[in-house]
């Protein structure tokens, strides 16, 4: 083991084991996958992505670009995580990617021989010929060689959830910034949310060994903590990672649970009214030959690994640190762990190359005097400077300033509702952290008005480090995670790819799981180095979230299967299930479908349905109809106003099929207007506008016509409509026993009454769909059960069948009726359906302007028809075009029309269609081909009028 | 004899929720109905936002014109509906009520103005919903009848993500007729 004996935060006493390709391993509570291996002595975890070459730890946050493995767990494996971001838990099984046949002995590394000759462009200058080859040969092999973990394609048992917090002030990041702002924030009575990656409070501080206020910076944190924790109006969320931020101070953050949590991890959507960004800064790597080797790493990381995490790294380490105080403070850490400093180097010292196979092994540098020198280490300590971590300010589309004082991206001035503060606009100094972030509360307190304005000045950002070091000649990498070097990028800029945009996406720069967090401001300078040009005109590609990867299932969360969406179901749903309904998803209602008997098929349940229908009786659920109860003394020409047929003269009991036109001029819906009273009509509209003509109405009656006294009352959901059809329909409406006259004369079609069947309160509709005598029954939902018992014991003499959509749909297109986005489409006219005769012309009415234009007008335009085979017995197919002429093999073809809807109509025993052809009510009795190439199917047939069946409606008055 | 009509409920939610909440959800018919009249009447009777309860009247008013009252109120100048059956309402009841509903609804059930308001018509997640409640443990909610089966399952299912060790949400099942002791 390589742990140091004492210190660190990790509980020794328990011990957690887990496997590392296999091989049996340990840790302890509050280590992360890297600091276990680290302490196990495991530098070498991955192989890169394109040339295979071995990679280890570089960091320790998210910002790790190398060491991504397969973890598995109970509850499955995920891929591409990053060892620096997992928490160890008991029993995790860690898996090297990218490796065969093992990941000591990697066959893909002699792709690596390949040198210069796979550099960037080199799939799209070598796999160009011939072209069927890329989907058969190429593309399977490089997917192959190149590449990261495999998904695990067995089904995710883990539980998701997405929940929302608000709060008056959102601090991202728990360093001595953060800290220092949230309790700011907090004592001021501002409801606070403290947001940490981490799984404790303190960021750098827990690896630093400064002290504050004669505590060590340690200890400040733990009580910084402590007092947040105690406030109740702060909230502390660990292990949550603020990934993307939205438009009015929404966050986006992914908590991860702990072990034997319900719920695995939770998306929170945090609404802040401001947000103080303090996520602190990157360490930069250095760029210099042979940079990638295990055992290089970032020096934060290795005093953070050391001091929090008490693992002894390596054994003789090479400092190469640019900041002065850095490198003092990363030696004092590895002298801390009993490593040998077998080299420090000075700023502007020249690295030229590293040995190694496996691990780092020595290190080969020219010194500021032109020497030559070379030792041997399996550690390198590096730093180049840092990056500030502002990419969640940038998401929001204000890019990041490259400042030449800090040679970073700094965020620039901002009024907007989040601020970076400390790292995160390049001050990094403690006690000037510190300030900055009690500053930053201070002034957002102030702007909601909940402190009085301070005259408080930020403290400046930290320059950059007054030198870096040089590099010699060879495979120095920029980007890690994509095996981007330095030559890739002047390979690009030769190429002409010099948009930082195009180089982005020739060299891979800055792509993939890490999204270029050490490499962005590297190839900038690279760039600015090899181009002459000045760094802050380069700028930086678009800044998206997510910050970091988060999972498909946090962002699916519950939505899954039944929780995808609401589902609407109908009050007669479970008397329904009872007589053994099939449902179907319509909308989003659960809809009746078909009633098979025990070993029907769909087609033979549907066809005794319409028999049933046509010759009996049958029930049907008309519930999902909507239902606008409009009243007031202005309801009459409230509805005239929208609807464009007379119904001037509709009687009290009496209703009219009606048809509402869009502004346009084109039909929007279909329904009927029942008369109850003077002043008080039902209005239905169809299942699929309900929603939308509800809000047509009341839009009409706020905003247009606000001088009309009217009232609308949606009602959709408190009638239950179970409509019975077929002859026997009148029988079973008086053994129902009504309080009101239900003979012919006394409830004729088209009529509607309000009253009591067998002392159930009901509304009936004397109104038809199927063609046949028919009664649509409204009782108040709650009764729906009482009445649909009651029909079905009542039906029993008469073998009452109940029905669902499928045979209502045959129906309709037996009867040529319309259905809402088949027919009515958006781009019909009444006189395309048939409906012309309706319009009124002697009122005003919505579209009644703009169904006026000559287009609309024309007398060719496409017209509903009904077809008919003209063999009368060959199946018309689903959806086929209309030609006059035969298909040919000469490509596209004149059409004149198409079907929207093809049955066998079990009423007629010979198959129908509807279709909307050219001119089509001038066609009746043209025969016609009807061409379905993805059927293969060509059939004759025949114009009809769109009714097929009882086109004189003599059935509905039976 | 005439028969007794009682409504049926529109889902099976009758007990506690899966999880260690101890969120108990029940339905309760509520016989409601909408009074329809200008914004400057409804004024007089209840003021926008707001809701009233007494023994024998709920008043809910979340729309300018529109009131949903359940009880008796009568008022010349205004349009009586019933919607009672095209309603569904459900009384969640629990310590942590208010809090395991304010982790998925779009408004903020405990910003300042709603814990003066105590009502408010919100979002659910995917659902439509009116809510109010007379102290954080015992919350009435009312969506369309519809989607009401659907609801409670969504509440079922999301109560599951929830755990001991969750420090906002203490395990503290209350008896379903524990007196209120806070709010």
């Amino acid at each position: 083991m390589s742990r140091l004996s004492d210190g660190g935060m990790i509980d020794r006493e328990t011990t957690l084991n887990f496997t590392f390709d296999g091989q049996p391993m340990v840790g302890h509570p509050g280590d992360t996958i890297a600091s276990a291996l680290l302490a196990n002595g495991q530098h070498l975890v991955a192989r890169s992505i394109k040339y295979h070459r071995p990679r280890g730890i570089m960091s320790a946050g998210l910002e790790e670009p190398s060491a991504l493995v397969t973890v598995k767990d109970e509850t499955g494996s995920t891929p591409n995580l990053k060892v620096t971001e997992v928490s160890l838990r008991d029993g995790l099984e860690v898996s090297s990617q990218n490796n065969w046949p093992s990941l000591t002995h990697d066959r893909g590394a002699t792709l690596a021989l390949g040198g210069k000759s796979l550099s960037s462009g080199f799939y799209y200058k070598t796999f160009k010929w011939p072209r069927k080859a890329w989907q058969t040969t190429y593309a399977p092999i490089i997917r192959k060689a190149a590449g990261h973990g495999e998904v695990d394609a067995t089904p995710d048992t883990a539980l998701y959830d997405k929940r929302r917090k608000a709060c008056d002030v959102l601090v991202i990041g728990s360093g001595a910034t953060g800290l220092s702002a949230a309790i700011t924030a907090a004592q001021s009575g501002a409801t606070t949310i403290v947001l940490e990656q981490d799984s404790i409070l303190g960021g750098t501080l827990l690896s630093s060994d400064a002290t504050i206020a004669e505590q060590t910076a340690t200890h400040w944190a733990e009580d910084a903590a402590d007092a947040l924790v105690s406030l109740s109006n702060v909230t502390v969320m660990t292990s949550t990672l603020a990934f993307g931020q939205y438009d009015h101070g929404l966050v986006q953050a992914v908590e991860q649970q702990t072990a034997g949590s319900a719920a695995r991890s939770i998306l929170w959507k945090i609404r802040a009214q401001k947000i103080i960004l303090a996520a602190g800064a990157i360490e930069r790597p250095i760029v210099f030959p042979g940079n990638d080797r295990p055992g290089i790493m970032l020096a934060g990381a290795l005093q953070t690994y050391v001091r929090r995490f008490a693992v002894v790294p390596g054994k003789r380490a090479v400092v190469a640190v640019a900041e002065p105080n850095a490198r003092a403070d990363t030696i004092r850490a590895l002298e801390h762990a009993g490593v040998e400093i077998a080299a420090c180097l000075n700023a502007g010292d020249q690295i030229l190359s590293t040995q190694g196979r496996l691990r780092v092994s020595g290190l080969t540098w020219r010194n500021t005097q032109g020497h030559r020198q070379k030792v041997t280490c399996d550690l390198v300590a590096m730093s180049a400077g840092w990056m500030p971590t502002a990419h969640l300010f940038a998401q929001m589309g204000q890019p990041l300033e490259f400042d030449a004082y800090t040679q970073s991206l700094l965020p620039p001035q901002t009024d907007g509702p989040l601020r970076p503060v400390g790292g995160a606009r390049g001050v990094l100094n403690l006690r000037d952290c510190i300030a900055d972030g009690k500053i930053a509360a201070h002034q957002v307190l102030a702007e909601l008005q909940m402190h009085k304005h301070l005259s408080l000045t930020p403290p400046a950002s930290t320059a950059r480090p007054p030198q870096g070091f040089g590099s010699g000649k060879g495979k120095a990498f920029v980007d890690f995670q994509n095996d981007v070097t330095r030559d890739d990028i002047a390979l690009a800029q030769r190429e002409g790819y010099t948009d930082i945009e195009l180089t982005k996406r020739y060299t891979t720069l800055g792509m993939g799981t890490d999204q270029g967090k050490t490499s962005w401001t590297n190839g900038i300078l690279e760039i600015a180095a090899l181009t002459g040009e000045d760094p802050a005109k380069i700028g930086h590609t678009t800044y998206r979230p997510a910050y970091s990867p988060v999972s498909l299932g946090t962002l699916i969360g519950t939505e899954v299967g039944e929780q995808m969406l609401p589902t609407r179901r109908t009050p007669f749903h479970g008397g329904f299930e009872k007589l053994g309904c099939v449902y179907q998803t319509s909308g989003d209602w659960l809809y009746s479908r078909y009633f098979p008997k025990a070993g029907e098929t769909m087609e033979q349940a549907i066809t005794r349905e319409c028999h049933a229908v046509r010759r009996g009786l049958g029930c049907v659920d008309m519930s999902t109809l909507g239902k606008i109860d409009v009243k007031g003394p202005d309801a009459l020409e409230f509805l005239s106003r929208l609807y464009c047929n007379n119904f001037a003269k509709i009687k009290v009991g009496r209703l009219r099929y009606a048809l509402m036109l869009r502004e346009d001029g084109y039909v929007f819906d279909d329904g009927t207007i029942a008369r109850l009273s003077d002043t008080h009509f039902m209005v239905t509209a169809t299942t699929a506008n309900a929603g939308s003509v509800w809000r047509h109405m009341r839009k009409s009656a706020q905003l247009d016509w606000p001088e009309l006294d009217v009232v609308l009352t949606s009602v959709s959901d408190h009638w239950a409509s179970l409509a019975i059809a077929g002859p026997h329909a009148r029988n079973l409406l008086t053994a129902l026993n009504p309080d009101f006259d239900v003979s012919r004369p006394g409830f004729p079609f088209a009529s509607v009454r309000a009253g009591h069947l067998g002392g159930l309160p009901v509304r009936v509709f004397s109104v038809s769909f199927s063609g046949e005598l028919s009664y649509e029954i409204n009782v108040p939902a709650g009764f729906a059960d009482t009445l649909l018992s009651r029909v079905i014991a009542g039906g029993e003499q008469w073998d009452i069948t109940p029905y669902g959509l499928e045979t209502l749909d045959v129906l309709r297109i037996e009867k040529g009726h319309l259905s809402i986005g088949t027919e009515v489409d958006g781009r019909r006219t009444p006189a395309d359906l048939g409906l012309g005769g309706m319009v009124s012309h002697t009122k005003d009415f919505v579209g009644r302007a703009l169904l006026q234009r000559k287009a609309l007008q024309k007398d060719n335009r496409a017209q509903l028809v009904g077809l008919e085979s003209k063999d009368g017995a060959t199946p018309i197919p689903i959806a086929a075009h209309l030609s006059t002429t035969p298909l040919g093999n000469g490509g596209p073809m004149q059409t004149c029309g198409y079907l929207t809807a093809a049955i066998h109509s079990p009423t007629l025993d010979h198959p129908i269609a509807l279709a909307f052809l050219e001119d089509g009510q001038n066609r009746t009795g043209e025969v016609l081909w009807a061409h379905s190439p993805i059927a293969g199917k060509s059939v004759q047939v025949r114009v009809t009028a769109p009714c097929a069946y009882d086109p004189k409606g003599e059935r509905l008055n039976a | 004899m005439p028969e007794i009509l009682r409504p049926q409920p529109a889902s099976d939610a009758t007990g506690f929720l899966a999880g260690p909440l101890g969120l108990r959800l029940d339905e309760v018919f509520l016989p409601l109905k909408s009074l329809s009249a200008a914004p400057e009447v409804l004024d007089t009777i209840l003021e926008f936002g707001q809701v009233r309860q007494t023994d024998d009247l709920l008043l809910l008013r979340f729309w300018p014109d529109v009131i949903w009252a359940s009880g008796s109120l009568s008022d010349p100048a205004v349009h009586v509906t019933e919607i009672g059956h095209g309603t569904t309402r459900f009384r969640l009841r629990g310590v942590e009520a208010l809090h395991f509903l304010s982790n998925y609804t779009r408004a903020d059930l405990f910003a300042a103005k709603l814990l003066q308001a105590r009502a408010i018509r919100t979002s659910l997640n995917h659902y439509d919903c009116v809510i109010w409640w007379a102290n954080t443990r015992d919350i009435h909610l009312i969506v369309d009848r519809s989607v009401a089966q659907s609801f409670a399952d969504h509440l079922q299912t999301l109560a599951q993500r929830h755990d001991c060790t969750d420090p906002l949400t203490l395990p503290r099942p209350v008896a379903p007729d524990a007196p209120d002791r806070r709010g």
